[in-house]
């Protein structure tokens, strides 16, 4: 299998991480361990070509880059928060030509593949929107991989399925699949089957790279003749075991492992600290990033005015996230039935104390990405 | 040409000036990484010991248990692994620290002794 497209430097604060990964490099060292022949076709600066052997020839990875003018980075507040990116515009973008039987492309800052293959499956990863057939690429089956945002972006439908049949259409694919994070993923094929693919449970949520796990784990089993939905299922499984971990390559057995199912509601009450400019940007950061699950409306509220009872959140069909950034304040939560009422899921900083854990019916997380999803998983 | 490699050498030293330090031989003295493949039954606080498994070409780095041995992982993803291999190519010695471990997440500081 050929993968073509970035190797990255991806930085985050919250948990503290740097990694040389990006989204082929990724997807290349996940799926050493289940497959071989895999050459990674990327774009590099000259000078730093070792350092990719270093990184990925010791998995039987087989590197073939072209020369870029940096190497790009991304910088993360936490896994779910939108990224920075450095330099925010690559110097100068390139295409190259990549000719092969079975490939898996994602889009790059640096430049484009132009892919000549049997079967392929494209992950665009927003922008700049391309279609895979622009200049010249072909192949003789396509699967189109993309997130909800980005599907709906790329459209002017009203809907997840008008959008990706429109897809369908402009793409000539024979597979559109669109995930959709707390609420797992759909699958679109040309003859107008559809089916829903649920997430997974996972006790942490690494969440950065997730997309790149999904979209090769597909590609491995698809290209090797499994069906489209049995495909996506297994590579939602083995995202949730990857968020999990964050550690590749990816297992070759997976747990056993309990789908989440969305249960209806459309708001989310966010109690966050709101006294001071950084605990603002916090709070805009983390509204952000629930707006990016796909839920449509947030209330946010002040923690010390909510402690206080000052304001009462309308909880009705709503689930509720606090972040707790002291130990007072859970406990004071914690030993508050009516602060506590509607079973709210708590973030404890983990510079604070480390804790997951249920009591009363809250769902204390020490990981933020994994507090939003488990708020996401009952407000969706 | 020129220009080209101009940019490139500003880029390696953006590169290499990351979270690496060092001491004047050019080697990092400190940098974090997950465990590739971790083993379970590690634990926060434990050290480990940084060695090269020179069996495939490039090497890979293989860290080990400091008392019994056993492989535990290794590294990889992780930006500057060719100063690295080089660095225990050149004897330059290292252990890895034990930060943190979550669900199946092992995070580790490779610090340079």
């Amino acid at each position: 299998m050929i993968i073509a497209g970035g190797v990255y430097l991806e930085r985050c604060v919250t948990p503290d991480t740097t990694q040389l990964l990006g989204s082929a490099g990724r997807a290349a060292l996940g799926l050493s361990s289940l497959r071989n022949g895999i050459v990674l076709h990327t774009f590099h600066p000259v000078a730093l070509w070792p350092d990719l052997e270093a990184n990925f020839r010791p998995y039987g990875i087989e590197c073939r880059p072209s020369p870029s003018s940096e190497r790009i980075e991304f910088s993360y507040v936490f896994p779910l928060a939108r990224p920075v990116q450095s330099p925010a515009i690559a110097a100068s973008r390139s295409e190259e030509l990549i000719n092969g039987r079975d490939v898996l492309s994602f889009g790059c800052v640096e430049g484009d593949f132009v892919v000549r293959a049997q079967q392929a499956v494209f992950d665009p990863q927003g922008a700049p929107p391309r279609r895979f057939r622009e200049h010249g690429a072909q192949a003789r089956r396509l699967a189109v991989v993309l997130n909800a945002k980005e599907v709906m972006a790329r459209t002017s439908k009203g809907s997840i399925d008008e959008a990706a049949g429109a897809l369908l259409s402009a793409e000539t694919a024979d597979v559109v699949l669109v995930k959709d994070g707390p609420n797992g993923a759909y699958v679109f094929e040309q003859d107008g089957a559809s089916h829903s693919v649920p997430a997974y449970a996972s006790s942490s949520n690494y969440k950065i790279g997730s997309g790149d796990v999904f979209s090769s784990i597909f590609a491995h089993c698809w290209f090797d003749g499994m069906d489209p939905a049995s495909a996506a299922d297994l590579a939602s499984r083995y995202t949730a075991a990857y968020v999990e971990s964050a550690a590749l390559p990816l297992p070759t057995e997976l747990p056993h492992q309990v789908p989440r199912r969305p249960s209806g509601a459309k708001r989310l009450v966010l109690v966050v600290p709101l006294a001071s400019t950084p605990a603002r940007w916090f709070a805009h950061i983390l509204r952000e990033a629930v707006h990016d699950l796909g839920v449509a409306e947030v209330e946010v509220i002040d923690l010390a005015r909510f402690l206080a009872g000052d304001v009462q959140p309308v909880r009705s069909g709503a689930a509720m996230l606090v972040c707790a950034h002291d130990r007072e304040a859970a406990s004071a939560i914690l030993s508050n039935p009516r602060l506590a009422e509607g079973a709210p899921t708590i973030f404890m900083d983990t510079s604070v104390a480390p804790q997951t854990g249920e009591g009363l019916g809250h769902r204390i997380v020490s990981d933020l990405s994994q507090a939003l999803y488990e708020a996401c998983w009952a407000a969706v | 040409m020129g220009g080209s490699s101009t940019k490139s050498s500003t880029s390696r030293r953006k590169a290499r000036a990351t979270g690496t330090g060092g001491d004047g031989d050019g080697c990092p003295t400190k940098l974090k990484a997950v465990i590739t493949g971790p083993a379970g039954g590690i634990s926060p606080g434990a050290w480990l010991d940084v060695t090269l498994d020179q069996t495939p070409a490039p090497p890979r780095v293989v860290l080990s248990d400091l008392t019994s041995g056993n492989i535990v992982g290794s590294l990889t993803g992780i930006p500057d692994l060719d100063v690295l291999i080089r660095c225990l190519q050149n004897d330059v010695s290292y252990r890895a620290y034990v930060e943190g471990v979550t669900g199946g997440r092992v995070d580790v500081t490779v610090i340079k002794q």
